[in-house]
């Protein structure tokens, strides 16, 4: 897809042969010896009790974890860190390196999308001594940074150098399915890093935020560059984060020469292939497979998705990365051989939330005699462990093939709680749930509407199977004690925290 | 690249094609005993086979040769039973007498790859002589003490004794369920044979199996199996083990049960689906059908049947073992609670009638490379090729095919044609990249068969090959005009001995 989701990243990173993009301001590679005192007055230890939902046990409520990580101050009251250092947190202590108080902090902002997110204290005393840091640029290749933090958990903070290694698209995997620019850097970042401030003469040039974990590599950071923190800036401005917008389409590089034959291209001239728009995409009807991008905003577009911005080759996606939700991109397009100019929309294709991992919300499920129902999704993958490959099938397949137009929210028997309503049912948990009563299950919320209706028995009919689920009423109804009693389930449905738009929903499919 | 040059699956055994029968032997043995008497060896040949197979992914590319042998039986007429496993994708076979070491180049007269059995016969006069034929042991029950044939290098014959513990149904290559005795005994050393034979009072009980033996209990292929094999080939044509196409699901559950107006009798098991184009889909049998009744034999609510010797025992034993290919049986059905009988004739199925084919041995893989992109069809085997794991390591798009053969309604005969990797040359370049993608149609004609490539290709469009395939870039285009000009460069650049395979 193009622009910040993974599995566009996939496609882009098979095609096109990276290049390291130098951009924005670019500074002395001798770096001034760092002012500690001015740092100290900003940094902050962020202790953090949070709660992860357990999709084992939807509706319990979740493990309890405490972690660490770091923050600083960029502006009065406005304490930047990692969303992953604060995500599902239910209290938030801050500590300033000499002194011994204790503040509480709440979350202001969060965008799991970018792995940022601003704190505020209330307690006015907490900013006596302190000094914000100044965000500064995009280090120069092989310039030497600074990282600043309280790693391991350690009480005092602890300062490591090292130069700018590489300065590209990666994946965040806060999310696990955007990606944005990242810098890599060779200087140690360690659990408790996270948050903390990377700097360049007293200038934050990035955050902490993500190592390299395989043993192929060692000694790999990675920081979030200073256009992602301004970005995040400009989106909360007016007090709502509205995630980074897309443009929802494949594209594919234009080098083989019968196809840009086929598709139009004179020789000589450069762009790359529409090869398909999301249907969840703004984009969708916009845009047409075998359209032909030539010019994005105006910035002429090389065969290999490229651009010149700034004086420097940037992936075009980066142009998309710089909107706002609301925001329009200009193409100068070529379809069927004819040149012309669409403005495109921009939103963000909820489909790929399906994919991401999601915090600061509950697990969505419904128990009806001792069915637990729950939502596909990647943490219900993660917990279920599952290699069953028709539950693979739709989760990986989910955005690629279409599959959310027929169904948007895949159903999914989670667990069979043993009960006598249900004593035959083992060996269908997984199963992917077609219909109930011989309608089609699109939803959660459907589900429950359909179980709630006074049919007796009510037939739960299984993807790719003849042998649907019988439940009498009087069964299912005498279960619902049981579920209180011996399970302690007292909600028997959470359908909030859908990832389905309510328009999308409604129109029973695509917009 | 990396559907390319990905490590090799651990070799299936075996693929293969059912019944070919090259002639049969059917004379009589000069010293014929019916019994292997005394000396035990004298019905005992060793069957040596030099095989090789071709690399899935890499179609044309043969794998080095790998030699393998097994002990085999000699039948009373003469012909050597030993398992198909054996003889797969040989490229020679020989037998050799046990003691004296006397060779004789084989050939194998027929060969069954689900049930696993194959019989090789020695074409040269007189080889035989001296040799003993063993009969068919006609019934083995449980507690029966059995005989199993090792043999050493040397010749020496030592026959090791083993109780049978259980008969039940178990997996068979390919995802066929048959008959299998389980012995209590042990083998210590098989001395490199992949099977051997199992005698019972001088008559053959079975065929040990190389898998499933684990600690003390060993797996036996039974004679019953044999004899089944040996009476469909008794009319000079092999059919194979008969199918219906059903997949059942217990329906021992009340609720279920008073939904499908079944009564509480503990009968009937539920027909979950069915293969598309087998003859129960052809008998117009639904899934949600609760079958009754095959023929005579009352079937329970899990599946199962009283056979009169072998007691409680699934009902695809009764089906695969209890007729011959082309029996006309009768099924008797509840279809939403009102009785239902619906003639099925059962058929064999070879590997090509299904979706994604489970095996093809004996015969190089099909294959069209056009332009560099190497097009094939999806079968097991080329799925074992991304290795060990590969119910895991395979493309999702991929297994979903193979997982849901009996679901995805697709006409027989019809496969997956993959474009499996791209062998670079200028032409191809940029879609190098490209690997397991599905090809839908080529010209806008639709592709469900390999075959279907070289007649799409008679119509280029606006001078473009057009391929369109289920991921990005979603199309490929080749220059029609210069295509038999870059045909012929890839096979040059890359030594292909030829660039389609196209054979059944």
């Amino acid at each position: 897809m193009e622009g910040s989701r993974d599995a566009a990243v996939v496609i882009m990173k098979r095609l096109v042969v990276w290049l390291v993009l130098l951009m924005g301001t670019v500074s002395p590679a001798t770096a001034q010896p760092l002012d500690m005192a001015q740092v100290r007055q900003a940094l902050v230890r962020i202790n953090v009790i949070s709660q992860r939902p357990n999709y084992a046990v939807p509706w319990s409520p979740g493990d309890i974890l405490s972690g660490t990580g770091s923050g600083f101050l960029i502006a009065r009251n406005r304490i930047l860190t990692n969303a992953h250092v604060v995500s599902d947190a239910r209290m938030i202590v801050l500590e300033k390196d000499g002194d011994p108080r204790r503040y509480e902090a709440r979350v202001e902002f969060i965008a799991h999308d970018c792995d940022l997110a601003l704190l505020a204290v209330d307690d006015p005393q907490f900013f006596s001594d302190t000094r914000p840091l100044r965000l500064g640029g995009v280090p120069a290749l092989n310039s030497t940074v600074a990282v600043v933090g309280y790693p391991i958990g350690g009480e005092r903070l602890s300062v490591t150098r090292g130069v700018v290694s590489r300065i590209d698209f990666q994946t965040y995997s806060h999310s696990g399915v955007d990606a944005h620019l990242a810098i890599q850097i060779d200087a140690p970042i360690n659990p408790g890093n996270s948050g903390g401030p990377v700097l360049q003469d007293q200038s934050v040039v990035g955050v902490a935020f993500q190592v390299f974990a395989a043993q192929t590599a060692q000694n790999v950071g990675y920081m979030i560059p200073t256009p992602v923190i301004q970005r995040f800036l400009g989106d909360v401005a007016d007090g709502v984060y509205d995630r980074y917008v897309d443009l929802g389409i494949y594209s594919f590089p234009l080098i083989n020469p019968v196809l840009r034959r086929a598709v139009g291209l004179a020789p000589g001239h450069d762009g790359v292939l529409v090869a398909g728009v999301m249907r969840a995409s703004a984009t969708h009807g916009v845009l047409q497979p075998e359209d032909v991008l030539l010019a994005i905003d105006g910035l002429p577009i090389f065969a290999d998705g490229y651009v010149l911005m700034d004086g420097e080759r940037v992936l075009l996606n980066e142009v998309v990365e710089r909107k706002f939700r609301g925001d329009t991109v200009r193409f100068d397009i070529l379809r069927q051989g004819q040149p012309r100019r669409v403005e495109v929309p921009l939103n963000n294709p909820w489909p790929y939330l399906m994919q991401a991992r999601r915090y600061g919300v509950r697990p969505r499920y419904v128990i009806w005699a001792g069915i637990v129902f729950q939502s596909l999704g990647h943490d219900f993958m993660l917990s279920a462990q599952t290699r069953d490959v028709n539950l693979l099938y739709h989760y990986s397949q989910f955005l690629t093939r279409d599959l959310y137009l027929e169904r948007p929210e895949v159903v999914v028997i989670g667990k069979i709680l043993t009960d006598p309503a249900n004593r035959y049912f083992s060996e269908f948990r997984h199963r992917i749930v077609a219909s109930v009563d011989g309608r089609p299950v699109r939803s959660l919320e459907e589900l429950k509407a359909l179980l709630d209706a006074p049919v007796d028995p009510h037939v739960i009919g299984l993807l790719g199977s003849g042998r649907p689920l019988v439940v009498d009423a009087r069964e299912a109804a005498a279960s619902r004690g049981r579920m209180a009693a011996e399970y302690g389930i007292l909600e028997d449905a959470h359908l909030l925290d859908g990832i389905v738009p309510r328009d999308w929903a409604a129109q029973g499919g695509a917009p | 690249m990396t559907g390319w040059f990905r490590g090799r699956a651990a070799k299936a055994l075996l693929a293969g094609l059912l019944g070919v029968i090259l002639g049969g032997c059917q004379a009589l043995l000069p010293g014929f005993q019916g019994a292997c008497g005394d000396p035990a060896g004298s019905c005992l040949l060793r069957v040596n086979v030099t095989r090789q197979a071709f690399y899935a992914h890499r179609p044309w590319q043969p794998e080095p040769t790998v030699s393998v042998s097994s002990v085999g039986a000699v039948l009373t007429d003469g012909r050597v039973l030993v398992s198909a496993e054996t003889v797969a994708d040989h490229r020679f076979v020989e037998l050799e007498k046990i003691d004296t070491g006397e060779k004789c180049r084989a050939v194998v007269a027929a060969v069954d790859y689900e049930a696993d059995l194959a019989l090789v016969v020695c074409p040269a006069p007189g080889f035989m002589a001296g040799l003993g034929g063993v009969d068919l042991a006609s019934e083995i029950l449980p507690k029966d003490r059995l005989e199993v044939m090792q043999v050493q290098p040397g010749g020496r014959v030592i026959a090791t004794s083993a109780t049978v513990e259980t008969v039940e149904l178990a997996d068979y290559p390919y995802g066929n369920r048959f008959l299998v005795y389980r012995l209590n005994g042990s083998v210590h050393d098989r001395h490199g044979n992949l099977t051997l034979p199992v005698l019972h009072g001088g008559r053959l009980a079975g065929l040990l199996r190389p898998d499933g033996s684990q600690g003390q209990t060993l797996e036996m292929t039974p004679a019953l199996l044999v004899a089944h094999f040996l009476s469909d080939m008794a009319d000079g044509r092999y059919d194979g083990f008969p199918i219906s196409g059903i997949r059942t699901v217990p329906a021992d559950d009340p609720q279920l049960r008073r939904w499908a107006g079944l009564p509480p009798d503990g009968r009937g098991v539920l027909i979950e689906n069915l293969l598309p184009g087998s003859p129960a889909d052809q008998a117009a049998i639904r899934p949600g059908d609760v079958l009754v009744a095959i023929d005579d034999h009352l079937v329970d609510s899990r599946g199962y049947y009283m056979d009169p010797r072998l007691g409680r025992i699934e009902i695809a034993h009764l089906i695969r073992c209890g007729y011959q290919a082309g029996d006309a049986v009768k099924f008797t059905l509840r279809r939403q609670g009102r009785p239902v009988d619906v003639l099925v004739r059962l058929d064999h199925l070879e590997s090509e009638a299904y979706l994604v084919p489970p095996y093809r041995h004996d015969r190089p893989p099909r294959y069209y490379v056009l332009n560099g992109l190497v097009l094939q069809e999806l079968s097991v085997p080329f799925l074992r090729d991304f290795g060990g794991d590969w119910r895991v390591n395979a493309p999702i798009h991929l297994l979903h095919y193979y997982e849901n053969q009996y679901t995805l309604r697709r006409p027989a005969g019809e496969r997956i044609v993959i474009l499996n990797a791209v062998l670079p040359t200028w032409a191809t370049i940029g879609y190098e990249q490209i690997s397991s993608a599905v090809v839908e149609r080529i010209n806008g004609r639709p592709i469900h068969r390999l075959d279907d490539v070289p007649p799409a290709l008679e119509t280029p469009v606006k001078g473009f090959h057009r391929l369109e395939i289920d991921q990005p870039p979603f199309r490929i285009y080749l220059d029609a005009a210069s295509r038999a000009a870059v045909d012929k460069e890839v096979r040059q650049r890359y030594n292909l001995p030829r660039l389609f395979h196209l054979d059944p």
